[in-house]
């Protein structure tokens, strides 16, 4: 990854606050970007480049935490880190489990922001990766035909052939067929690789 | 015979000569004396062929006497009986000589014969004389007629001088009886006047008495006299007795008065117990020295009825110097003591009430300029002895204080050139050294004419309440530093976060600018530099405002200009208003007046506006918009209007009601005090708080006004 690609978000309504974080941040040659409010943050057109968030929990409007939930409801992955000036341990913790990767207090050791901010960083890249390759998974299973489609979640249930044939109503036969399709399309060497496969896309599981 | 037939005829003529002469009398009668001596005379010297018949008559009164003389109508003689008197004068004396029969004829030549005719016994009534130049006269028949005549001439006058005698008498009579009956009648007339007088008097009397009776009636006053002997004083009590008694007397010692008046026991009597020894005691011993005496006693009458008497006597003593009596008057005073009693107690009353309440009372003659009315507590309260001291309107007015004295004289003057009511609050110095603080009101007192009589009014000392409005002052001072300290305490997090934004930022800058240094990037280590310095500066200005906010200042007045209040509050609650995600607007009016105040209580009275509306919408769901609006603008060119408003749940009608009393509150953690005291801090500063429930949307507002003060140039 570039380092113009790679941004960092800073949402601060305090402008000595936010004109300082991107100072500082600029200063160990990254690019930044700088919202007053969540709204702000929200409403900008952002290329979906590799980059974390510096957030402020206390916000006007939208709070540092509304925004971290309505980021996950729209499925914008984007690793954050929360500062705040008066942190208090239920909220830090309501943070982090909602996937913060850091959450500091105000004033802060500048290297443990910087620290922060590229440990978010590689933790973003390794997702961009990770989503990357879910994607082709995604894309092989789009060429499955709808029967294949009802066959590959009763393979990865660990059913036989035999199994399958009469929970569709169909032959033995045909369900061997379908099989081989499937392991070849979905490029699965394994029944347990077809199995982690359709973990990592998600593929919806057999109806009891 | 023929001197026969001669005598015979002569005798004949002779007798008819006596029966004229003997009726001569039936003539006479009634008629006077000197008419019967007239026609005798007449008769004679016809019937006798007398030369002259002459009649002396004495007069019974002892007046001269009346001559009278007759002569023969042939002859044509005149003498006047006085000639023949004097002729005869000698035989008329009182001791008359013998008659003689001859004398010598008066009234012609030769002798004349005569012979006196006595009437009465020795001349009593007269004499008539009749002569004649005859020689035989007087003849034997003429010595008969004559004497005959003469005699029926006494009887004649003898009955004309009785008769007129009686005739006199009887007159003298008629006119003493008509003397007396003029008297009398003149007496009866004065004596009829006397009565009519007398009655008249007497009506008068009657009817003045009537007044005097009805006066003392309506007076209740009797009146009464007393019979004193003197030196006798301690003789029985019927020595003193009463020798009059008006019926109103009578009637106030509960007497009939048709009953007469009651002996002097019987008044004692009536005389209260407690009274009756020194109201007797004091009247005898001024009998004893003959002095006037006033003496006021009760009486009991028989129903329990207790009267108060004022009783007047004065001594009244004789031309000899001896006290004869004492006469008086009683007067009822029961109503007039019981009105004495009541205007008393009443006036005790006030007077109490005055020095309970520290109040004076006072009027003011306003021609004089002086006092015509100092009550004892007004008199008090300017430091005078009531008991003693009558002080001037001037020395009053030395009593204020002299930094007052200029401006009371003034509004005092004003009012009274404007007969308007006026109040005037100032300060007493007494000599002592003591000061007092004063409040006076007056007004003027005008007459059914309109004219300005006197100032009236009350002066009351109001040093006990001006102190306990300044310890109240105080007090509440204290008060709004304590909450205005647990309200910052409240705002610690956020004050502490306020100041941790700056610090914060400058630590980051300062990393920053040493990594720029370190990199050799030198401007944007400067620009690292210069945010430091700003940051710096931040911090401080907030800071001062926490601390000025802290500070237990004493109220001070000084122009300023609100937007900028507002400002700096609001800079103050920036975070309390961030991290309670809360949107805050202002609104404020261009060119607002600079308003006199105190910058800390009305930063304070904002400060508690905009931290309740924050309050008021934590609880608000997190969709629903959190906004505050802060406005300022200028009210009809006299007020600024400064409103607070908030999206929060509102007010209810109670909490409305109550939200200005102290103590009152809906916060858990609340003290009640934030309200009242920004109502009393900005009703100190003349204008006026209050709350609505917003109109447009829910949540309530507040709002006060400030006065525009007229910039002292």
């Amino acid at each position: 990854m570039s380092e113009t690609e790679t941004t960092v978000f800073v949402v601060d309504d305090d402008v000595a606050m936010r004109r300082s974080l991107e100072n500082l941040i600029r200063s160990v040659g990254l690019r930044v970007e700088a919202f007053a409010s969540a709204q702000e943050f929200l409403s900008s057109k952002r290329e979906d480049v590799p980059g974390c968030l510096v957030l402020d929990v206390r916000l006007p409007g939208l709070s540092g935490l509304d925004l971290q939930k309505r980021l996950a409801e729209v499925d914008i992955e984007i690793p954050i880190i929360f500062i705040t000036g008066h942190g208090d341990i239920p909220m830090t913790v309501q943070a982090m489990k909602a996937g913060a990767v850091e959450f500091l207090a105000k004033p802060f050791r500048d290297q443990d922001l910087l620290d922060a901010i590229q440990q978010a960083l590689e933790r973003d890249s390794k997702a961009r990766e990770q989503r990357a390759e879910v994607e082709v998974l995604r894309s092989r299973f789009e060429l499955l035909t709808p029967r294949e489609r009802e066959v590959m979640p009763l393979l990865v249930a660990g059913l036989l052939n035999k199994q399958i044939a009469i929970e569709l109503g169909s032959s033995e036969t045909t369900v061997k067929i379908h099989k081989h399709h499937v392991m070849e399309k979905m490029r699965a060497s394994s029944l347990a690789e077809l199995v982690t496969i359709a973990a990592r896309i998600g593929s919806p599981t057999p109806k009891s | 015979m023929k001197q026969t037939i001669d005598e015979i005829r002569r005798l004949r003529g002779c007798i008819n000569d006596l029966i004229s002469v003997q009726a001569l009398p039936a003539m006479w009668t009634g008629q006077e004396p000197a008419q019967i001596v007239s026609t005798l005379l007449d008769v004679l010297i016809g019937m006798l062929r007398l030369d002259f018949a002459y009649a002396r008559l004495k007069d019974p009164a002892g007046e001269s006497p009346i001559e009278m003389l007759r002569l023969p109508q042939s002859r044509n003689l005149t003498a006047s009986p006085q000639t023949i008197g004097h002729v005869l004068q000698p035989w008329l004396e009182d001791a008359p000589q013998k008659w003689p029969v001859l004398v010598r004829n008066p009234i012609g030549d030769g002798d004349v014969s005569i012979m006196p005719l006595r009437l009465g016994l020795r001349d009593k009534i007269g004499v008539i004389v009749a002569g004649s130049q005859r020689a035989d006269f007087p003849g034997e028949t003429e010595r008969l007629l004559l004497s005959v005549a003469a005699n029926q001439a006494a009887i004649g006058l003898q009955e004309a001088r009785l008769l007129s005698e009686q005739k006199r008498v009887a007159e003298e009579l008629d006119q003493r009886v008509a003397e007396r009956t003029s008297e009398l009648l003149a007496a009866n007339e004065q004596l009829e006047k006397e009565i009519a007088e007398r009655m008249q008097a007497e009506q008068k009397l009657r009817r003045s008495e009537a007044y005097l009776a009805e006066a003392q009636r309506l007076t209740h006053t009797g009146s009464f006299a007393r019979n004193v002997a003197a030196g006798k004083l301690t003789e029985s009590s019927e020595q003193h007795s009463l020798t009059h008694s008006s019926d109103e007397h009578s009637r106030l010692y509960g007497f009939d008065p048709e009953r007469g008046i009651p002996s002097s026991e019987e008044f004692r009597q009536r005389i209260h117990p407690e009274d009756r020894d020194g109201a007797l005691e004091k009247f005898e011993r001024a009998v004893a020295e003959r002095t006037d005496v006033e003496v006021d006693f009760r009486t009991v009458l028989p129903d329990g009825t207790i009267k108060n008497l004022h009783a007047i006597s004065h001594p009244v003593v004789n031309t000899a110097g001896d006290l004869v009596e004492y006469v008086g008057t009683v007067m009822d005073v029961t109503d007039r003591k019981q009105a004495e009693e009541t205007l008393r107690r009443s006036e005790a009353y006030l007077a109490e009430a005055q020095r309970l309440t520290h109040t004076g009372s006072w009027a003011l003659n306003v021609a004089t300029g002086e006092p015509t009315h100092s009550s004892e507590e007004h008199l008090r309260l300017l430091g005078f002895d009531p008991e003693k001291d009558k002080p001037s309107e001037v020395e009053f007015r030395q009593r204020v204080h002299p930094d007052d004295r200029e401006s009371v004289v003034e509004t005092m003057d004003k009012a009274i050139g404007e007969r308007t009511d006026f109040e005037a609050d100032f300060r007493v110095l007494l000599p002592d050294g003591t000061i007092k603080y004063l409040h006076a009101i007056g007004h003027p007192v005008i007459n059914a004419a309109g004219d300005l009589v006197e100032y009236m009014g009350t002066s009351w000392d109001v040093t006990e309440r001006k102190r306990t409005e300044e310890a109240l002052l105080k007090a509440q001072s204290e008060l709004a530093h304590v909450t205005r300290v647990a309200t910052l305490g409240e705002m610690t997090a956020s004050i502490s976060h306020e100041i941790n934004q700056p610090l914060g930022a400058m630590v980051n800058n300062a990393n920053a600018c040493l990594r720029w240094l370190a990199a050799s990037k030198l401007e944007e280590a400067r620009q690292s530099a210069m945010l430091i310095a700003a940051d710096g500066y931040r911090a401080g200005e907030i800071v001062a405002r926490i601390r000025a906010l802290a500070r237990k200042a004493p109220p001070r007045k000084d122009w300023l200009d609100i937007n900028k209040t507002i400002q700096e509050v609001i800079t103050l609650t920036r975070s309390e208003v961030q991290g309670n995600h809360v949107s805050l607007k202002t609104r404020l009016g261009r060119n607002v007046p600079p308003i006199l105040g105190d910058r800390i209580q009305l930063q304070q009275v904002l400060l508690n506006l905009i931290m309740n509306a924050i309050e008021a919408m934590r609880g608000v769901d997190e969709y629903l918009p959190r906004e505050l609006w802060v406005d300022s603008e200028e009210v009809e060119s006299t007020d600024v209007l400064i409103a607070v408003r908030d999206s929060g749940p509102g007010l209810d009608a109670e909490t409305l009601d109550r939200l200005f009393e102290t103590f009152y509150t809906t916060k858990p953690e609340g003290l009640g005090m934030g309200l009242p005291i920004s109502r009393s801090i900005i009703e100190a500063h003349g204008g006026r708080l209050w709350a609505t429930a917003n109109a447009s949307h829910t949540g309530a507002v507040f709002q006060f006004t400030l006065p525009i003060s007229e910039r002292a140039s």
